[in-house]
């Protein structure tokens, strides 16, 4: 995608070039109560998710496991435990003031064996061709500009046989759940932003980037076309999110 | 219920109380919990049916691990009815013979995983002092074992009871002596008739 091309920061269109840093102030904005908004808005829900995650993703004593959007460390966590010492995870995030957030929790719960820290842009990582067993991005892909150069960049650092699992907001199958969630989105979610995080601003961008979002069917022909084999998904919680799965032939 | 496919966020919660549940109460059993532990980097998966649970069990050096998903590398796979594995993990059976469940993989890693399951010795009284007190927690703990002695009386006693409130207290249906004797008398009608038939084919042969 060119700097100059138009693309959505939310419901606004803006150069490519200023998606990055406007996303970026969305997030150092927020970064200090990351955490507890997530709770308050999902009611706790976003950590069965997660979870959901952890396990479809299946990692193994002594993998290696990269953790793209990784933000406060909340995969993170629960893949250091499981990939053990001989295993690795590097917890990624675009995001400077995430990023501080994520480490200083796990090192307070006294996690840094098996961990390292890298502020890196989805769409190029810098890691070597097939270098990890499993990748995961939770809550960020909405977020990344060029979402195909990113799915092309997360499948060249993959191992072959290696697994992609994208968490990420996703369109509701029902139309009842649809309406009820637009409610929601539209009107508690900024007020709960205001209430919580003095910030409704960030939080109104969180909606209406979700609504920007591309659909579960959509999303798995993008995976389909940038080479992954194998690919499906389970929506969770009526479709509101979407757990997409997909290997590197 | 816990239907993967179906309902992935709720599967999830209840294998998330249940991996809790189970590693808090490990905590007041260490005989039990040490022998689970020796199974480290082991796992099991169940397909059960009635109501369909799925879920793998795997066991690490110091917890058991619930997760909603079948687990392909299991070493071993339990397929069949929920009330069938209810039945082999509380009954004396220690086989799987004669029940509908199927076993793929390690047979003697079931076999150890029923047998620390039977010989599970928890301290509850040692869990309900923790957030009680020792005054609470043990007064608690003497009623609930006093409750459980009378219902497992009641339980031992109660077919008994209910078939004379049937046939005594409702007459709603007869007593075993009645029935006998119902059916004796049935077993000497068949007789008579019987020999009734007998008698009529000799007259009418004799009257030919």
């Amino acid at each position: 995608m060119d700097k100059d091309s138009i693309t959505h920061f939310g419901f606004e269109n803006v150069k490519a070039g200023e998606k990055a840093e406007r996303v970026a102030g969305v997030f150092h904005s927020v970064a200090a109560k990351y955490d507890i908004m997530n709770d308050v808005m999902s009611g706790g829900v976003h950590r069965l998710w997660k979870r959901f995650t952890i396990e479809a993703a299946a990692p193994r004593p002594g993998q290696q496991v990269l953790d793209i959007a990784g933000g406060t460390g909340d995969l993170t966590q629960q893949f250091s435990r499981r990939v053990g010492e001989n295993g690795h995870v590097v917890l990624a995030d675009i995001n400077s003031s995430m990023l501080n957030v994520g480490r200083d929790k796990l090192l307070n719960a006294g996690i840094a064996h098996n961990i390292t820290y890298a502020q890196t842009d989805a769409q190029f990582l810098p890691f070597d061709d097939n270098s990890f067993d499993i990748i995961t991005i939770a809550f960020g892909l909405r977020n990344v500009t060029d979402k195909d150069l990113a799915l092309a960049s997360m499948l060249r650092v993959l191992k072959p046989g290696g697994r992609l699992l994208i968490l990420e907001f996703s369109k509701p199958k029902s139309k009842t759940l649809g309406n009820f969630y637009d409610q929601y989105s539209f009107k508690l979610l900024p007020f709960m932003g205001k209430l919580v995080a003095n910030d409704p601003e960030s939080y109104r961008y969180l909606a209406e980037s979700i609504r920007k979002h591309p659909d579960q069917e959509t999303l798995k022909n993008m995976m389909d076309d940038a080479g992954f084999a194998n690919t499906h998904y389970t929506n969770m919680t009526g479709g509101i999110v979407a757990l997409h799965k997909g290997f590197k032939p | 219920m816990l239907d993967t496919h179906n309902h992935p966020t709720a599967a999830t919660a209840l294998c998330l109380v249940l991996e809790r549940t189970i590693n808090k109460a490990l905590k007041h059993d260490p005989a039990t919990a040490q022998r689970l532990y020796k199974q480290a980097g082991r796992s099991i998966t169940l397909a059960l049916s009635e109501p369909t649970i799925v879920l793998s069990v795997a066991f690490t050096c110091d917890e058991v691990e619930v997760s909603p998903l079948a687990n392909p590398d299991a070493d071993c796979h339990l397929t069949g009815a929920t009330s069938s594995l209810i039945e082999l993990m509380s009954g004396p059976k220690t086989t799987l013979a004669g029940s509908d469940l199927t076993l793929t993989g390690q047979t003697g890693f079931l076999m150890e995983l029923l047998e620390i399951a039977k010989n599970i010795d928890i301290d509850w009284e040692e869990a309900l002092c923790e957030p009680l007190g020792d005054y609470a927690g043990h007064a608690i703990a003497e009623l609930i074992r006093y409750k459980a002695r009378y219902l497992k009386r009641i339980a031992k006693r109660s077919p008994r009871f209910v078939g004379e409130f049937i046939t005594e207290e409702l007459q709603a249906a007869p007593a075993e002596p009645e029935f006998n004797a119902f059916y004796s008398a049935i077993d000497d009608l068949q007789d008579d008739v019987a020999r009734m038939e007998a008698r009529i084919k000799n007259l009418t042969r004799a009257t030919v």
